[in-house]
């Protein structure tokens, strides 16, 4: 009698200490999610609310949404240039990346080749590479063939960003794939474009976004390149939004309402494709 | 292997395949790198760019040995890894076996918030931290008045100058970590953790003798790839304080892009490259070395 006593309340306290655990558990991790989206929570409602508003601490959490801003930065910043800007540069540098990628991923696992290993790592390794290593000279180099602030020029500097990346990416995806799927099209008397484009990309077409959207965030976020390569008539948003924070004039207004325009369309875009994401920021090293 | 071949008549299609791709990276990336090896032998001021004057190792033995605001932007990068990527690790690791543990519910909520600091554009990620840096309004302040503690110049005192731009990056890419090391927990295999829980371990030795030597591979990854991501910051510290105030928050990229692109002494900022780059360089071997072989898995 005495001993199965004991034994419910040692129950009782291990279930007890759990609950607490759990609790713990729980408590660490809403606040981690609270301080990681605190700054986009703070950059969604500032850039709703009237300029007086913004200044208010702590914080309101209620007020009347105010568009006004949205309209400022379109009308007298020219937002929009910016906006089609950063659209043309990551598009082109995406599109060039996965057509050459693709091409060069599928050769890169699909035959054996002399040396295909070392290609494989030298891509990556450039990848690796600080932009600034590749920025100066390049600076130099398209002053004097006349690409700076130019799409062109930009689009050419962020494929050292999009093509290493696309390649590593989608050499992942194509081993996924069986070969025997490839040698059934050959057998059917499809070329060897023709088994690439029409079957192989097709059945990776998941994985084809992914990698799309990827190039297209490491090209829209990017500073470094846009910062130094262009000046006006090619400058994308990040360059745009550098420019509110003079050195004796802060335009906070101006930039929330910019900022909302920069981070939300690619923080919506990396959502669909979050399945990916740590593929992608490991280079593919863990699945 | 040998059944395969047959199929692939064509020995050079391969080549053909790869060549543009190859070509591509070597204009843009390959000669741009060998050009500046070439400029960081010379003194060579875009000021009077007819003047290109051959010095040898000059420059590399100036920028060391002379130059003293690169030795203090070499020893804040230096700095920047030495505090931010324990940190990150220690506080990712954390929150990953928290994530992971079988009793919490609603992950992918919790997923959705960490995801967002990873993807935001890093320049406005920077200048949301500004603000909340600033000594009147920013919410930081106004939490430690909250405490009673007294209002702090983050940006403009050197001494917290550098804690902020900390601030930031452990911001955003501690979930990186987390995500990672997550990723990295659920492929692990089930049956050792059953086995060690019938044996009797406690929560604490599975972590230690189990889950952690199994990540080894994973966690190696994730540290090399941040640290090589620490020595390329720019965004972040370049939108809070410009290397200010004075060179207390001056890192190799952003001193690299100023002596380049806003003195023009482009000799030295080539040299200032090639020193980031021999380090980089180094750092990605021992990641290829470490993981090489299961990097690279061709499944012909």
């Amino acid at each position: 009698m005495q001993r199965k006593k004991f034994k419910t309340q040692d129950m009782r306290y291990i279930k007890s200490m759990r609950c607490i655990n759990r609790a713990i558990a729980y408590f660490i991790l809403i606040a981690a999610s609270i301080i990681a989206i605190f700054p986009i929570y703070w950059l969604l409602s500032s850039a709703l609310k009237a300029a007086k508003d913004i200044w208010i601490m702590p914080p309101i959490f209620l007020f009347k949404p105010d568009l006004s801003h949205f309209v400022t930065v379109i009308e007298e910043r020219s937002l929009f240039k910016y906006f089609v800007n950063s659209l043309i540069v990551s598009s082109g540098s995406t599109g060039i990346a996965l057509f050459l990628g693709s091409l060069a991923a599928y050769a890169l696992t699909r035959y054996s080749m002399k040396g295909g290993k070392h290609i494989a790592f030298w891509i990556i390794s450039l990848r690796m590479m600080p932009p600034i290593v590749v920025i100066l000279p390049l600076y130099i180099l398209f002053t004097r063939v006349g690409l700076v602030d130019t799409h062109i020029g930009l689009i050419l500097a962020h494929i050292t960003l999009t093509l290493p990346f696309a390649v590593w990416m989608l050499m992942g995806f194509f081993k996924e794939i069986p070969l025997a799927i490839d040698e059934a099209a050959l057998i059917d008397g499809c070329t060897t474009m023709g088994v690439l484009f029409k079957v192989v990309l097709p059945l990776i077409r998941g994985g084809l976004v992914a990698t799309a959207v990827f190039c297209i965030l490491w090209s829209w976020n990017d500073f470094i390149f846009a910062f130094s390569l262009t000046t006006t008539d090619a400058a994308t948003l990040p360059v745009l939004i550098s420019g509110f924070l003079g050195d004796y004039v802060w335009e906070w207004s101006s930039f929330y309402a910019t900022g909302v325009v920069a981070a939300a369309p690619i923080m919506l875009l990396a959502l669909f494709t979050q399945k990916y994401l740590v593929r992608a920021m490991t280079f593919g090293a863990v699945k | 292997m040998k059944k395969r071949k047959v199929f692939y008549i064509h020995k050079l299609t391969p080549y053909f395949m790869i060549l543009p791709a190859v070509i591509v990276l070597i204009l843009i990336a390959i000669y741009p790198m060998v050009f500046s090896f070439w400029v960081s032998l010379h003194r060579w001021y875009l000021g009077r760019p007819h003047l290109f004057l051959f010095i040898g190792l000059e420059n590399y033995y100036t920028l060391i040995f002379k130059d003293s605001v690169f030795r203090r932007a070499f020893l804040n990068t230096l700095v920047l890894v030495g505090v931010c990527i324990p940190v990150e690790f220690a506080l990712g690791t954390m929150l990953a076996v928290l994530l992971n543990r079988d009793d919490i519910k609603g992950k992918k909520i919790f997923r959705v918030c960490l995801i967002m600091p990873v993807v935001i554009t890093p320049v406005v990620a920077g200048v949301l931290w500004k603000f909340q840096f600033h000594p009147f309004y920013g919410i930081i302040n106004y939490f430690i008045s909250l405490v009673g503690g007294k209002s702090i110049e983050w940006l403009a005192d050197p001494r917290f100058a550098l804690p902020s731009i900390m601030i930031v990056d452990i911001w955003q890419w501690t979930p990186f970590v987390l995500l990672v090391l997550y990723a990295g927990l659920l492929s692990l295999p089930r049956e050792p953790f059953e086995a060690a829980k019938i044996d009797g371990a406690s929560e604490w030795q599975l972590l230690k003798h189990l889950t952690i030597p199994l990540l080894i591979p994973i966690i190696v990854v994730v540290l090399l790839i941040r640290t090589m991501d620490i020595i390329k910051v720019f965004d972040t510290v370049y939108v809070l304080t410009r290397g200010g105030p004075g060179d207390a928050t001056e890192v190799l990229t952003l001193y690299n892009f100023r002596v380049g692109l806003n003195y023009f002494y482009m000799g030295r900022a080539a040299t200032i490259s090639w020193i980031i780059a021999i380090f980089v360089i180094l750092l990605a071997q021992l990641f290829f070395r470490i993981l090489g072989t299961e990097f690279y898995k061709k499944r012909t």
